[in-house]
């Protein structure tokens, strides 16, 4: 990853990236990125945590994807 | 402040909304093991006097599966199937080396591999390619081989229950598909066990219950590594879409997911008390031995060219601990 910004929290999804402003919760950021909370875990500063936490300046939340697809006889 | 843990203080991991239910790192994989008895016992699953098989593909799944399962102390062992896909990023070999890894850091259990190119000189895709059934995805010939060799080696190898990852998104699913279409025969069969038939092994699936996010929740809390990717051919499926638009409702209504399987189980009861399937007379492959309804060759069989079929019978998967080939 590049340089983290002090003042931003950083976004990833994959190889996805989004600076947000800091103060939110993991499941306000999602919802204003136009992704459903329901399809990814959250993981802040590499701790899994649930949605609800709110991020500071500097944090890094990581999503991720928890739907698989394949076929039903996989 | 993170919403904390309904147990003890700690911070929760994982916000299980359609229970009302938060736990911690340490309470939650405690409540999902807990949880896969309750549902292994409540659907009569199996016993501690039966032998499993857990069909493994490196996914967070059926890895979770396998660990929840040994951590309950059953007789369980593992089976991938190496199915020769790369996708440009060697999708194959990862996970296969996912489910050695496991296997490796758990020596009360064996790991069978069979590897389909190694064993019938081709992958998936070449198969699906060079017989054109499927039409540019292979996803039907690999759900053809994966029921046949699973089958066969639960069989040869003297287990008598087969256990599949599937959870509660994957359930809903197709549980959503099979109505849409009004499949009645598929919603008749759609249950947590399949009982054992003449030459099928019992098929169960323990995790039925469990948000996809559990799983993968319960995954990365245990330090499973599992494959991230998908299979390359995964893409585009069905089953992605049908899973986003049921996210979309639970988002909205949380516990509609969970409602609408278990409400299904609990009609499907009534609505299928007298079905009856056709009877379908069933006859041995005359090369693999596997029922078939048509006399003749099974379907796996009659996939191979003529000079693999010898194969079927000799074919037998590695054991990944040589000291416990079960039936040696
Ligand atoms: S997505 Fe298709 S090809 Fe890939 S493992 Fe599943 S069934 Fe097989
Ligand atoms: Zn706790
Ligand atoms: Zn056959």
């Amino acid at each position: 990853m590049t340089e983290q910004s002090q003042t931003h929290v950083l976004v990833t999804l994959r190889k996805q990236r989004w600076e947000v402003e800091p103060g939110k919760t993991a499941r306000q950021i999602m919802e204003d990125l136009g992704l459903n909370p329901e399809n990814y875990l959250t993981m802040i500063n590499g701790q899994l945590v649930d949605d609800s936490t709110r991020l500071k300046p500097g944090d890094h939340l990581k999503l991720v994807a928890v739907i698989s697809g394949g076929s039903y006889a996989a | 402040m993170p919403r904390k843990c309904r147990k003890c203080d700690r911070p929760a991991v994982i916000n299980m909304r359609q229970h009302k239910l938060a736990l911690c790192a340490d309470h939650f994989p405690e409540w999902i093991v807990n949880q896969t008895e309750r549902f292994i016992k409540k659907y009569r699953m199996f016993t501690r006097d039966d032998r499993v098989l857990v069909a493994v593909s490196g996914g967070k799944d059926s890895l979770a599966l396998w660990d929840v399962l040994l951590q309950l102390g059953y007789q369980v062992d593992g089976l991938y199937l190496g199915l020769g896909i790369d996708g440009g990023f060697g999708y194959s070999d990862e996970s296969r080396e996912m489910c050695e890894a496991f296997a490796a850091q758990h020596p009360e259990t064996t790991l069978h591999i069979l590897d389909i190119p190694a064993t019938y000189g081709e992958s998936i895709p070449e198969m699906a390619a060079r017989t054109r059934r499927g039409k540019g995805k292979p996803c039907s010939v690999c759900g053809l081989v994966k029921r046949h060799e699973m089958n066969r080696i639960a069989h040869d190898l003297g287990y008598n229950v087969l256990a599949t990852g599937h959870n509660l998104d994957d359930e809903v699913a197709v549980l959503f598909q099979n109505t849409l279409n009004w499949q009645v025969g598929y919603l008749a069969r759609q249950a947590p066990v399949l009982p054992e038939g003449e030459g099928f092994a019992r098929k169960v699936k323990p995790f039925c219950r469990f948000y996809e996010r559990e799983t993968a929740t319960y995954a990365i809390v245990r330090g499973i590594d599992y494959v991230y990717d998908e299979c390359p051919y995964a893409e585009g499926a069905t089953t992605i879409y049908y899973k986003e638009l049921l996210n979309k409702l639970e988002a909205d209504k949380p516990g509609a997911k969970l409602h609408f399987y278990l409400a299904f189980l609990k009609a499907r009861e009534e609505l299928f008390a007298h079905w009856r399937e056709e009877k379908v007379e069933l006859h041995p492959c005359e090369n693999c031995g596997q029922p078939t309804s048509a006399p003749g060759l099974c379907t796996f069989c009659r996939l191979l060219p003529e000079e693999v079929r010898p194969k079927v019978k000799l074919a037998q998967p590695l054991a990944f601990h040589l000291n416990a080939v079960p039936n040696a």
